[in-house]
């Protein structure tokens, strides 16, 4: 269902990304706001950790969206980088919302932008010693459910149980494991 | 001390709270903006005096290469070296008695209301404070903000019958900061506003014949947030 952003009809707006990113079993709450949030009983907490998110792509029809999102791979409130390595994060919940301003500053309406998983990570470090540069970026890839759809398995397995779950009292791929095997001679 | 040094003898000084926008243009010439609700931390560039004697300068820049863009410094405009003050100073009709008089009721976004009650022998027309004044608030708040708009002090009325407030807008958001409650602290105006910055680039500094160094280009420093 589309929304009607009214606030998008303003000249000028101000507006800030508020991010809800499942780590494992713990979801985190990041923005790229002034000062931490709390926006529909959550407090967007953590401001210093948010670098990068990837450009929204919108359609009418249903695309697999892809996003990356940077984190900072310095330890600020979080070591994301610990929790990265160390949480079961492929499959982790990423919803990103648009909260918009008013000209005090203060937060007003949030819409939702996206919604997806994590599919992968990825871990950019580089160092330049002579520089002496170096950086450290945690980039997480995120599908959206699109994508999962399509990549979705579908389909019956040939035995008498799987058989069961579609089509209740059917006995017919009950022998399927022994048409399958073969005999034993001798 | 060593970048309040660079500053106390600073050719020229740039002051910029950052936003961080982007701005659109349509074919009938219409002008669309949008604003990141960051921090806006202030970018202050200082271009050193163009030439010194290593000596004076040695533990300057040795200071220099340990703060490297790594660790922050507290610094002002207009306090330690006296000459800079007229970038900073007070604009207001206040004396500094009735300044320490007043303290933050609450704050809402880029607003605060200031309670008045305490302040005294004033007229209602005296400015509170004037656009461009430089503030922030006591006990230990690590950002400062400039006032946008003049402010009247208007009528004071004591605590006893009911005390009074003046609402003052501020170039950006109040920023959060943990462990300090901003309702209830007291304000600090003009050269007493101190910032918290960072390098972002060290400069490298050239020693040249004639016991002289030359730094090969401006200091770039940045407001450092809480993270």
């Amino acid at each position: 269902m589309p929304s009607t952003i009214p606030e998008v009809a303003n000249a000028t707006i101000k507006h800030a990304l508020f991010m809800d990113l499942q780590l494992g079993d713990t979801t985190y709450y990041l923005s790229d706001a002034v000062s931490p949030v709390t926006f529909g009983n959550v407090d967007y907490f953590e401001c210093g950790e948010l670098l990068q998110v990837s450009s929204l792509r919108n359609d009418f029809k249903s695309t697999q969206g892809t996003i990356t999102i940077s984190l900072s791979g310095i330890p600020n409130k979080r070591d994301y980088m610990n929790i990265v390595l160390n949480e079961k994060i492929k499959g982790g919940e990423v919803i990103l919302y648009r909260v918009f301003y008013n000209n005090n500053f203060e937060p007003q309406t949030a819409y939702l932008r996206y919604k997806g998983i994590i599919s992968n990570f990825n871990i950019e470090e580089n160092t330049d010693v002579i520089n002496g540069v170096i950086t450290n970026t945690i980039v997480l890839s995120c599908s959206s459910i699109v994508t999962l759809l399509n990549k979705k398995i579908s389909g019956q397995r040939t035995n008498g149980a799987d058989r069961r779950r579609f089509y209740p009292g059917d006995i017919s791929f009950d022998r399927v494991q022994y048409i399958t095997t073969l005999p034993e001679f001798g | 001390m060593s970048i309040q040094n660079v500053i106390n003898k600073a050719e020229t000084i740039f002051i910029t709270p950052t936003k961080t926008s982007g701005t659109t243009i349509s074919r009938s010439g219409r002008i669309k903006s949008a604003q990141v609700m960051t921090a806006q931390p202030f970018r202050i560039t200082v271009n050193f005096m163009a030439r010194g004697t290593y000596a004076d300068y040695r533990a300057t820049m040795t200071e220099l290469d340990r703060l490297d863009v790594i660790n922050s410094e507290g610094i002002d405009i207009g306090s330690t070296n006296s000459g800079l003050s007229w970038i900073t100073e007070y604009q207001g009709d206040m004396t500094a008695n009735n300044i320490s008089n007043l303290s933050i009721t609450s704050y809402s976004g880029g607003s605060i209301l200031v309670n008045t009650s305490n302040v005294t022998n004033t007229n209602p027309t005296d400015i509170l404070f004037k656009a461009g004044d430089y503030i922030t608030f006591n006990a230990g708040y690590r950002y400062p903000f400039v006032v946008t708009q003049d402010v009247q002090i208007g009528a004071v009325v004591t605590p006893g019958l009911g005390g009074s407030n003046v609402t003052v807008t501020l170039h950006r958001p109040v920023i959060f900061q943990t462990g300090y409650t901003v309702a209830g602290k007291g304000i600090l105006v003009g050269n007493n506003v101190t910032w918290n910055v960072q390098m972002l680039s060290k400069p490298q500094y050239e020693i040249i014949p004639g016991r002289w160094i030359e730094f090969s280009g401006p200091l770039e420093l940045m407001e450092v947030i809480d993270v």
